[in-house]
């Protein structure tokens, strides 16, 4: 396994032809994605007649709307885990850098957090404030957040022993210079790993999010809630759930090779992650 | 009549890694006879626990191999045996002390159970009396309290008893021979003596040979009978115990004599080998030793010198004793 | 061990305290939490003596106060939609899930462990790169997409399983393999690792000089220190199987907690949600305290220590 791994090309592909869609997606797809032509309703997929993966039972076409749905799972993705990043980092600095009962405090709300069942609390915030992206964001992140703390406090507890921040320190450089330019670059490969490693976990999530109907908000097509919508289709018209769960897969299981091999290249003590 | 327990002929470890081919064991041999305490000396590195691990045929695979060379236990080559007939002597008649004894126990086991085990697998003793033999070994060790030990766990012990447990399974089905590799490395200086002491006694009950592998040319002087030094992968020079500390011919074996202090010598520096020894994949030609030898010929760097029997039973690979 | 049982059962005691005080929050935070607590058509002297009931004329803290009061007393409100009380309602579900949740974990057991073993002593062969790829895969997959898809391609076109229904055991098959997908990889890559550092030691390379058939080297001195690992993570990994019982129990209809949240989501129903929350969170506390006597118990560093 310590061999020289060839670059997953496959993977990478995939994953930029979903960045590609996310950001520049609706110039290019053929239809409109919420709104259907009545008369080419539940048609199943095919090469010929213009609907790719077919339509649903509004005529909406599929295709069109998958490539729509990248936008939505993508954009939840990024911004999620650079919320729950950026906070885990902080928090994960400051508990290291300083230590005593501000370490403690830190430490004992990451394993607070990881106790609590966010999916369903997730749920609770739907009923509570209606369906929102927001509340999507803010419990993907805090189920990210205290694995980047951890891991974070881990490495500045080990950097701090170094002799450039003894060194800084006689210098007379300030606590935050300290933090921002000795120790952060330090645990940028670290961020790096971690957030392509869990890129996947969290699509995987907000999709079954909105699956259950607690996630993005309609008439937005999450592909969880493309799914959900083809439910009771799935007799007769089984591309409406099954295309975009493919596609949820293909990318997930992307995302997990591609991680895989950055973390190999870049932290391999990360393995047992 | 004495006989020969073990005879090493011209045994070649190497071990095949990408940076190169490391001669790890290159052309060792040598003779143990019953009852007798072999030394084997030299400094890291130089395939003196790899010796030991050929003789068991714990080479680690894939990168390392017995390439040549016969290994006599016995009256049989074990280089030809199988995994399986390995495995049934092992323990059983050759057994080997590792040298950190906190590694080489089970954390997650008691320390009743690792010492039985031997006992059970090679079914040395009935079954309902394994127990107490485990028992009675942990007391041949002096082990005190040794039936409530046998519910302890290694990390409730000090290092010097969880060292005599591991010398305890390793006498426990009375192997023939014993293969000590550096057993008292762990252990401090207090403890060193007490420990050699016992394990000495111990084993000469028993009537087993031991090879006792070390880097420390004093405890060498304690304990055995014959010593051979090693010197990258090879034996420059073996002899008696008394021939060696007396009368060493070979520069190294001068050299480490010299390193250890003496009671009766005043010196102001303690004296050590000059240099390094060399890198395991860019051994010189000729004699290794040469780079760093003081009396280096010119054709010590060209030619490997061979093997002169300087004195009955006394051998050394050096030009100067050609 | 007795303190460090004792520190773990307090910390078990926080964490469903702090739970307690996010419920609330929750409940508050769209203003009057009558509005979420009360059916639509509540009459104003209903809503006037809810308000007396929760408190709403005293400090935020007391109504905190008084709200744990009512949890201790089983008291959780009423269903909106079903009209009785929470607590009834969530307890009759929590079986089925229970005997789900177990029947995953069984099969992740069974399945996921030995494949981890064998992988970890084989390294690198077939065995390896297909549990690789079997790892890989079980973390990529939605499960509810594979339950649809195993329902329709196994229920729907081929008639070989029930998709639905609850009582005996063909109506386990397929949501229990759905559930347990996920968890069976992810044991198969902690056993497989723990195993793997295990074996590396020098214990194993002394358990090897001892003459110990390898068989029983791996099984009893590999698998007691790399199983390690896979039991710290199995707490956690049962509990994400609880988390997951909600995605699974909506695609089979399994008459569980999870459907029964997925319904109370659709209905709005406030405090029947707010009790499967309450629930879930006791199961979680419970079974982390469960996972760590257990690897008290099984390394005796901390069971001596």
């Amino acid at each position: 396994m310590i061999k020289r791994q060839r670059p997953p090309y496959a993977a990478i592909a995939i994953v930029a032809l979903m960045a590609f869609l996310a950001v520049f997606g609706f110039l290019i797809a053929p239809h409109p994605a919420n709104v259907g032509s009545l008369s080419h309703r539940l048609m199943p997929p095919s090469l010929s007649s213009g609907y790719l993966f077919g339509t649903d039972w509004l005529g909406r076409d599929i295709l069109s709307r998958l490539i729509v749905g990248a936008r939505v799972s993508f954009t939840v993705a990024v911004l999620s885990i650079v919320v729950g990043g950026a906070l885990g980092t902080v928090l994960g600095i400051i508990s290291g850098y300083y230590g005593r009962w501000i370490d403690k405090v830190i430490m004992s709300l990451t394993n607070l957090t990881m106790a609590l069942p966010l999916l369903i609390i997730a749920m609770v915030l739907a009923v509570v404030r209606g369906p929102s992206y927001w509340n999507v964001i803010i419990v993907i992140s805090l189920l990210l957040w205290s694995r980047y703390a951890r891991q974070v406090r881990g490495e500045i507890l080990s950097l701090k022993e170094k002799e450039y921040v003894a060194a800084a320190k006689v210098a007379g450089a300030s606590t935050s210079w300290i933090m921002a330019r000795h120790m952060f670059p330090n645990v940028v490969n670290t961020l790096i790993v971690l957030a392509t490693l869990q890129t996947g976990w969290t699509i995987i999530v907000e999709s079954s999010l909105s699956f259950l109907g607690a996630g993005v908000p309609p008439p937005d097509p999450s592909w969880g809630t493309m799914v959900s919508e083809g439910r009771s289709m799935i007799d007769n018209a089984w591309w409406i759930s099954v295309v975009p769960g493919a596609a949820i897969l293909l990318v997930v299981l992307s995302m997990n090779i591609l991680g895989d091999y950055i973390r190999d290249r870049l932290d391999p003590r990360l393995r047992n992650i | 009549m004495e006989q020969t327990v073990l005879e090493v002929k011209d045994l070649r470890t190497y071990f095949f890694t990408r940076r190169g081919i490391v001669k790890a064991v290159d052309g060792v041999s040598f003779k143990i006879r019953r009852g007798e305490a072999f030394g084997i000396v030299g400094e890291s590195g130089c395939g003196k626990s790899m010796t030991g691990l050929s003789i068991l045929k714990l080479v680690p695979e894939p990168a390392g191999r017995i390439v040549g060379g016969q290994i006599l236990f016995e009256g049989e080559d074990l280089a030809a045996k199988s995994e399986e007939d390995m495995r049934l002597l092992r323990g059983k008649k050759i057994s080997m002390i590792l040298q950190d004894p906190l590694s080489s126990l089970n954390p997650a086991l008691s320390i009743g159970f690792q010492v039985s085990e031997t006992l059970k697998v090679h079914q040395a003793v009935a079954r309902k009396d394994v127990r107490q033999q485990a028992i009675s070994m942990l007391k041949k060790l002096n082990i005190p309290a040794a039936e409530a030990r046998m519910d302890n766990y290694p990390h409730q012990m000090s290092g010097g008893m969880r060292q005599r447990v591991v010398g305890a399974i390793a006498l426990s089905c009375q192997p023939s021979l014993l293969i000590a590799d550096e057993p008292t490395t762990c252990l401090d200086v207090t403890t060193q003596a007490q420990y050699l002491q016992l394990l000495d006694g111990a084993r000469r009950n028993l009537k087993a040979s031991l090879i006792f592998i070390t880097h420390d040319f004093g405890i060498v002087a304690q304990m055995c009978d014959q010593v051979a030094v090693m010197y990258a992968g090879r034996m420059v020079e073996k002899a008696d115990v008394f021939e060696i500390f007396n009368n060493p011919r070979h520069p190294y074996t001068i050299g480490l004599e010299k390193c250890v202090p003496k009671l009766e010598t005043r010196t102001e520096h303690l004296f050590s080998i000059l240099g390094e020894p060399p890198v395991p994949t860019a051994l010189p030609a000729g004699c290794s030793f040469a780079p760093r030898c003081r009396e280096a010929m010119e054709i010590c760097s060209k030619e490997f010198p061979p093997q002169t029997e300087v004195k009955p039973g006394h051998e050394v690979c050096c030009w100067l004793c050609k | 061990m007795q303190r460090y049982i004792a520190s773990r059962v307090l910390y078990g005691i926080v964490t469903l305290t702090a739970l307690t005080l996010v419920v609330f929050i929750l409940g508050r935070l769209s203003g009057d939490p009558r509005n979420v607590l009360l059916p639509i058509d509540a009459g104003p002297e209903v809503f006037a003596a809810a308000g007396k009931a929760y408190g709403l004329d005293r400090p935020l803290p007391v109504q905190y106060l008084l709200f744990l009061k009512n949890l201790l007393y089983g008291n959780l409100g009423n269903s909106i939609a079903m009209g009785r009380p929470v607590l009834d309602i969530v307890v009759a579900r929590i079986p089925a899930t229970l005997q789900l949740a177990s029947a995953s974990f069984a099969i992740a057991l069974v399945i996921g462990v030995p494949i981890g073993i064998l992988a970890a002593v084989r390294r690198g062969g077939r065995l390896d790169w297909f549990g690789r790829t079997f790892a890989v895969l079980g973390q990529s997959v939605p499960v509810f997409w594979l339950g649809i898809v195993l329902s329709l391609v196994l229920g729907v076109r081929l008639h070989l399983l029930p998709t639905s229904g609850y009582g005996e055991i063909k109506h386990f098959i397929l949501p229990a393999f759905c559930m347990g997908w996920f968890t069976t990889a992810a044991l198969m890559r902690l056993v497989r690792s723990g195993m793997v550092d295990a074996l590396e030691s020098e214990y194993i390379k002394m358990a090897k000089i001892k003459g110990v058939p390898p068989m029983q080297i791996t099984l009893i001195h590999g698998l007691k220190n790399g199983a390690l690992p896979a039991v710290t993570m199995a707490g956690w990994q049962f509990a994400t199987l609880l988390g997951g019982s909600l995605v699974t129990e909506t695609v089979f209809a399994w008459p569980g907690i999870g459907l029964l949240a997925w319904n109370a989501l659709r209905w709005r129903d406030f405090p029947l949600l707010q009790g499967v929350v309450l629930f879930i969170g006791i199961g979680f506390v419970v079974l982390d305290l469960a996972v760590d006597i257990l690897y008290a118990y099984l390394d005796p560093r901390i069971r001596y220590g």
